[in-house]
């Protein structure tokens, strides 16, 4: 009886000693999740990286240490995939900027239709990567697609290019799709940032006669600052991490004209079954992807949850 | 001077609203053009030069996707893993977003990063691994093994959308209650939860939509039947020397169809949460 009653106070103990760490208890499941799906297979990477790991050979491996390192860093491979990966990057997050910019300076300055505008252009967003790029390759055929023969009436070109299969076209084909698909999303962001900026600032800069130019670089950019920030380097890690967009428009091809890094590390590890190497490729692939990582935690105090309110 | 400050006024707003629609029409043509070929029969789709219009109308590469034996084998696929993950992403996630905003214990910034940094972590870097541990537990070629991938993602992004919006409910009405004696759990679940269900929901939609979408886990993942996706169905499809144009680009626009009605319904939520909170309103 006695012995029942204090179990009873023990457990009404317990639960409240449960309740009161609530917080604490609550990460359980995400720190499972961030440890067993995140950390665990990112260091099962790093050893990988070190073996002379195989898909036909999937649990006997043996250590060679820097190996796949050197062999990888040696080689002109990797360079190029670097090389385009960089490009890739840059110009698909410049055109998303700019065409995400003047979507959102010109929607703001519209009166008539602007929810229904703002609706139609994130179209492009909703796509699933298979979807976007079967289009596309559809769009872009040299001898069926709709964009050759639209080019070809304007006059820009005399022949249908097959865009995705040329050295010289394949990648800029591909970043063209991605600033198409990727375009909205900035235009979202930039249309909740301008809405911050104050009227008071504009009409200041209209009784002060500022013209365009002189109202985007004191006014808008200032109060878009931000912003840019912090999307330029999510994108950034975004894009550089993409992998679906290439693999599946021109395959990395031709050769490895549009080769990045992301497809140089897949095609190493399951076409060519080398998965140590292959793992390494994606070692060097994070390294570039921390540094930004560390800036953007440099940049934006996101530790300080209370700060903004 | 007023005068010619209105015409360039004027001017200014006839520039703006023709940029609109330039880029209304790059943006949207390509989606008119998917359904507009989709909906052709054989001999339009590849008619030399190609039409912009079509002039019959045909939903025979629909039928064709739909008459296909696995089909719906491959959408139920789809749908179990997409529910799953987001079931089990939005819970976690709803959990991480209390225990960061409510919480006051030591590693609760590092906790907060670490979650930020598996948002921003290259999905290429996990494959290999993810591969051998589902294989290693004996879930290969299960829903669950693809679920548990799909949360590397998944979980990250909802908890983020999640911390933003629970940093907004007011912790007054909290306050109140716990003054009032309800213990920790019942705010959480009576009071915190239904003031944050717009953003649950949010977050859970968009988590399926990732999921729906998602191709490259699944590629490598999930090569039989039993665990295909649609995505992943629809690149075997266009396998072959020659595209079966018809089938790939019905299919294609079935696959546009739930993202395309999710996103622009919730246009509005889309940008806090993916900029993890950095951007406000």
């Amino acid at each position: 009886m006695k012995n029942g009653q204090g179990n009873k106070i023990g457990k009404r103990g317990l639960l409240k000693y449960l309740d009161d760490h609530l917080a604490q208890l609550f990460i359980v499941p995400a720190l499972i999740c961030l440890a067993l799906l995140v950390a665990y297979p990112a260091l099962l990477t790093l050893y990988n990286s070190m073996t002379n790991l195989s898909m036909l050979t999937m649990s006997a491996n043996k250590f060679v240490g820097l190996k796949n390192y050197t062999t990888v860093l040696q080689g002109s491979e990797f360079w190029v995939s670097l090389l385009n990966s960089l490009v890739y990057t840059f110009f698909s997050i410049l055109g998303q900027f700019v065409f995400g910019f003047i979507s959102a300076l010109a929607l703001q300055r519209i009166t008539k239709g602007r929810t229904f505008f703002r609706t139609a252009f994130l179209i492009p967003w909703t796509f699933p990567s298979i979807a976007l790029t079967f289009l596309w390759t559809w769009m872009l055929d040299p001898s069926f697609g709709i964009l050759n023969f639209i080019l070809m009436k304007i006059g820009i070109i005399s022949d249908p290019i097959p865009w995705f299969s040329m050295k010289s076209t394949a990648l800029a084909s591909v970043i063209a799709m991605n600033i198409w698909f990727g375009f909205p999303f900035i235009m979202l962001s930039f249309c909740a940032g301008l809405q911050t900026i104050p009227v008071e600032y504009y009409e200041v800069g209209k009784i002060e006669g500022v013209n365009f130019f002189q109202e985007l670089r004191y006014i808008v950019f200032p109060g878009l600052k931000r912003i840019i920030g912090v999307l330029l380097i999510l994108r950034t890690i975004w894009v550089f991490n993409n992998y679906d967009f290439i693999f599946l428009t021109t395959g990395g091809g031709p050769n490895i004209s549009s080769q990045t890094v992301p497809i140089y590390a897949y095609f190493t590890a399951w076409k060519r079954m080398a998965m140590g190497r292959g793992s390494a490729i994606t070692i060097l692939l994070l390294v570039f992807v921390s540094l930004f990582i560390a800036l953007y935690f440099k940049l934006f105090k996101i530790n300080d949850q209370e700060a903004d309110e | 001077m007023t005068k010619s400050m209105t015409i360039s006024r004027i001017a200014g707003k006839a520039v703006c609203y023709l940029v609109v629609v330039i880029i209304f029409v790059v943006a949207v043509f390509p989606f008119f053009h998917l359904l507009s070929s989709a909906l052709r029969p054989y001999s339009e789709l590849f008619a030399r030069p190609p039409l912009l219009l079509p002039k019959t109308f045909t939903l025979e590469w629909f039928q064709k996707v739909l008459n296909y034996s696995k089909f719906f084998q491959y959408f139920r696929n789809s749908i179990i893993t997409a529910l799953g993950s987001t079931l089990l992403s939005v819970a976690i996630g709803c959990m991480a977003a209390y225990s960061i905003t409510r919480g006051g214990y030591r590693g609760k910034n590092l906790f907060s990063k670490a979650i930020l940094v598996a948002y921003m972590f290259p999905p290429i870097i996990l494959i290999i691994p993810l591969f051998q541990i589902v294989n290693g537990i004996g879930l290969a070629n299960t829903h669950f093994g693809l679920i548990l991938t799909y949360i590397t993602f998944s979980f990250p992004f909802s908890a983020w959308m999640l911390v933003s919006y629970f940093k907004t409910i007011p912790k007054d009405i909290e306050e109140a209650a716990k003054v009032d004696g309800a213990s920790n759990l019942r705010v959480f679940t009576q009071i915190i939860l239904p003031l944050a269900m717009p953003a649950v929901v949010t977050a859970a939609t968009f988590t399926f939509i990732n999921s729906w979408n998602e191709f490259l886990y699944a590629f490598v993942l999930a090569n039989s039947d039993v665990t295909k996706t649609l995505p992943v169905a629809l690149y075997s499809v266009k396998g072959g020397e020659m595209m079966e144009w018809g089938p790939v680009l019905a299919w294609s626009a079935m696959l546009v169809v739930p993202s395309l009605i999710f996103f622009l319904c919730f246009s509005k939520h889309i940008v806090s949460g993916l900029t993890a909170g950095a951007v406000k309103g």
